[in-house]
């Protein structure tokens, strides 16, 4: 191992406080998790002028299956993550998606900067525009939310660099256009977020989009959803298929989760009876999550 | 004017077109003095006089130089208004003591123009009327002033003289229905009841400023003209830092700027920006300027740029650092930036007092919404209603095949697409609102319905079965859920 800690000083003297030397036979686990957090720390530059440590503290979807497969047990707060949808048609569970894991972020008590949703004219025309009563229903106040709607992809980039940079919002939802979100543009955005201390979520109108510089890429899709025990005919709670397809540091893997939008948060789902794993026994979960017969992960 | 001024003592006359030839616009005392007077032909001044020194009158000099002079006289009074052709109005309400009294202002603004080479009479009066009469006839009082220093026309003043009325005492004298009665002409020119009384002070006459007080502006000429960018950039810095401390100092923002570039070839381009909130932030207002500049073409160069608050507001004074304001204000800046470059406002979204589906909310402009440090975090105690996250502008319709007629849909074809419906909630009924019950406005029941692969449908039925005399109940989806 090569790594030289004391030459990475020169540049950023206080960042290699924690100078670990590579034995073999040592405490793997714990060492790798230093080295991280160091990746960690270069990758953000600022995180050393930041106040307060829970600004810092990871992004949780709250479910501790998925959190296991993400770097540093959540998402990067202050990152570019992006969200494709499974199959043409998806589109709304992409959206529904994206905006769940925003509201993860959004709630966890300290931030109480609103939300910022860019929409392209052209994606409102094709899949309708926002509607704020249904927004609700997910679990977003309608008091903080904002929305702007543009007309060229260019603009909508520029406008979410701009959003990004003032630090105004905790989370930028953006439709994204392919053709334009390339790995220049995404690393921009990247760096706009960690500047502006807020998160960015790119939701793409197709999958196969060219690779971008987000610390995690999505896929999510609808899936069926499970009905309430006094109606069987009726549709359940939002159920989405999700796939990580590329997390920085962290594990890929695919799930089948339920929104549950009073509590803003997910759970998981078994394949076969469709019925959402008692949330008691899934908080603590790796028992739970490795027994449910169908689940997708890994 | 504006050019080497006559010697002084020889006749002079300034010319114009006029009828049958060249006409004399103005003469000089000298000129007056040899007989000669205005609106006389050039060749029988000539005649009288073959020494005349003659100029062509140019009236928008006389214009230019009249709002000069009125600019001048701003050091009396901030309220002055040109009078054209020949006259400047100055309201002195509450000044004359600072200069020890009516009469020495008046000696003090007489004596310093004749200074500077201007031959002119002063009046002072309670009205704009009276003020003007006796700038330009001598009388003792008002009643003794001549019918035509009532600002009249020539016409109805001759018309006066011959029926006697010679001075305002005696238009005073005669009952005002008479006067009414044959002076009852639209112009002002005409109507002697309404001069009458604007010089009495029984009728208001409001006083146009040529520079309303409180207008904030920064100018700066440059000595050569600027093409590039970066220095256009170190200019507008300078007028922005001006114009805020002023704006700063009144306790003001500005929510309309517009910034004029002086082309050296002599056009000129305006750039208008507008704010959400009133702003006297330097570093906001050149953030929003900025890009704008960048897109000007500068020509052959820009030699003077002038940066105007054309609407201001109260600026709220901010306690930064409480409950995030911070925040709201990066979140207004921001929208300023987005609004001047691409005319996209940030929406927030209203609840509005109705049960219609697309009339159940307003979008309106974000920055005009409550603050959203002040709210409470929680969430209403009961579950919103079941709607979808994304709803359409325009309902689409589509093809829907249900098991009962007034059932829930089994199958939807929707953008030629057919799906099998395996779960659905409905109807839920939402009937027109009473008081827009039009013709062809029928009541809805709506269904939330999901296909095979759990993707959901916000959908509804317009129309009832059963109805005599209505079309067949069609069917529309109204938005999509996540």
């Amino acid at each position: 191992m090569r790594w030289k800690p004391a030459q990475q000083g020169a540049r950023g003297r206080e960042t290699c406080t924690a100078v670990t030397s590579f034995h073999p036979g040592g405490d793997l686990p714990a060492l790798l998790a230093a080295l991280r957090a160091q990746i960690d720390r270069l990758e953000q530059g600022q995180a050393r002028f930041a106040p307060q440590a829970a600004r810092n503290a990871p992004w949780r979807t709250g479910l501790s299956v998925l959190d296991r497969h993400l770097p540093a047990q959540g998402l990067q707060r202050a990152g570019l993550h992006d969200v494709s949808p499974l199959a043409p048609g998806d589109q709304p569970a992409a959206m529904g998606f994206a905006l769940a894991l925003a509201l993860c972020r959004l709630d966890d008590g300290q931030e109480r900067r609103p939300l910022l949703w860019c929409r392209l004219a052209a994606q409102e025309r094709e899949y309708g525009r926002l509607y704020g009563h249904g927004l609700e229903r997910l679990g977003l106040p309608r008091q903080r939310f904002v929305t702007v709607s543009l007309r060229k992809p260019a603009d909508l980039l520029w406008v979410m660099e701009e959003a990004l940079k003032s630090g105004a919002l905790a989370a930028i939802i953006a439709d994204a256009d392919a053709a334009h979100a390339d790995l220049t543009v995404t690393r921009r955005l990247s760096l706009a977020a960690a500047a502006g201390k807020s998160a960015a979520i790119l939701t793409f109108a197709r999958a196969g989009a060219s690779a971008t510089a987000s610390h995690t890429r999505w896929l999510a899709g609808a899936g069926p959803s499970a009905s309430p025990p006094d109606d069987v005919l009726a549709p359940g709670p939002a159920c989405w298929r999700i796939e990580l397809t590329r997390a920085r540091g962290g594990r890929p893997g695919a799930w089948t989760v339920e929104w549950h939008h009073a509590q803003s948060r997910f759970s998981l789902v078994s394949g076969i009876s469709h019925r959402a794993i008692h949330p008691h026994t899934d908080q603590d979960g790796a028992d739970a999550a490795t027994r449910g017969p169908a689940l997708r992960a890994g | 004017m504006g050019r080497t001024p006559p010697p002084a003592g020889l006749p002079f006359a300034l010319v114009e077109n006029g009828r049958a030839g060249l006409r004399l616009a103005a003469v000089n005392a000298a000129a007056r003095g040899f007989g000669l007077a205005r609106g006389m032909r050039l060749a029988d001044a000539r005649a009288q006089l073959p020494d005349l020194l003659t100029e062509a009158h140019a009236p928008e000099d006389d214009i230019n130089s009249l709002l000069g002079l009125c600019r001048w006289m701003e050091r009396y009074s901030p309220w002055v208004a040109p009078d054209p052709p020949d006259g400047v109005l100055l309201d002195v309400t509450g000044i004359p003591h600072l200069f020890g009294g009516e009469a020495r202002m008046l000696a003090e603004i007489t004596a310093r123009l004749a200074r500077y080479g201007f031959s002119l009479r002063a009046g002072q009066g309670a009205t704009v009327g009276a003020a003007w009469a006796l700038a330009r006839h001598d009388a003792r009082d008002l009643a003794g002033l001549p019918v035509e220093a009532l600002r009249i026309d020539a016409a109805a003043a001759k018309t006066l003289r011959r029926l006697g009325l010679r001075t305002v005492g005696a238009l005073q004298a005669i009952p005002r229905a008479a006067l009414a009665r044959r002076f009852r002409g639209e112009s002002l020119g005409e109507n002697v009841l309404i001069r009458l009384d604007e010089m009495m002070g029984l009728r208001d006459e409001p006083l146009n400023p040529l520079n309303p007080p409180g207008s904030f502006m920064a100018h700066r000429t440059l000595m050569e003209p600027v093409i590039h960018a970066e220095g256009l950039e170190t200019v507008l810095a300078g007028l922005v830092d001006l114009l805020c401390r002023d704006l700063d100092l009144a306790g003001k923002g500005a929510l309309r700027l517009i910034l004029k570039l002086f082309r050296s070839d002599g056009s000129r381009v305006n750039l208008p920006a507008g704010f959400s909130v009133a702003t006297h932030d330097p570093r906001h207002m050149l953030r929003v300027l900025k890009p704008k500049l960048e897109a000007v073409d500068a020509g052959f160069g820009i030699d003077a740029m002038t940066l105007e608050a054309r609407e201001t507001a109260a600026a709220p004074v901010r306690q930064h650092g409480f409950l995030e304001d911070g925040a709201t204000l990066a979140l207004e800046q921001l929208n300023d930036r987005v609004l001047n470059r691409h005319a996209a406002p940030f929406l927030a979204l209203e609840e509005a007092a109705s049960h219609i589906p697309e009339r159940a909310e307003t979008p309106r402009p974000a920055t005009r919404a409550p603050p959203a440090g002040l709210l409470p975090p929680g969430r209403r105690a009961s579950a919103p209603a079941a709607r979808p996250l994304l709803i359409f502008e325009a309902p689409e319709p589509v093809a829907v095949v249900a098991a009962v007629p007034d059932g829930p849909p089994m199958r939807l074809t929707w953008r030629r697409v057919t799906r099998r419906i395996v779960k659905a909630q409905g109807p839920e009924r939402i009937a027109p609102e009473w008081w827009r019950l039009a013709e062809g406005v029928r009541p809805r029941d709506y269904y939330i319905a999901e296909d095979e692969q759990g993707r959901r449908y916000w959908l509804y039925r317009e129309g009832l079965y059963g109805e005599p005399d209505e079309p067949q109940p069609r069917w529309f989806v109204h938005g999509l859920s996540a």
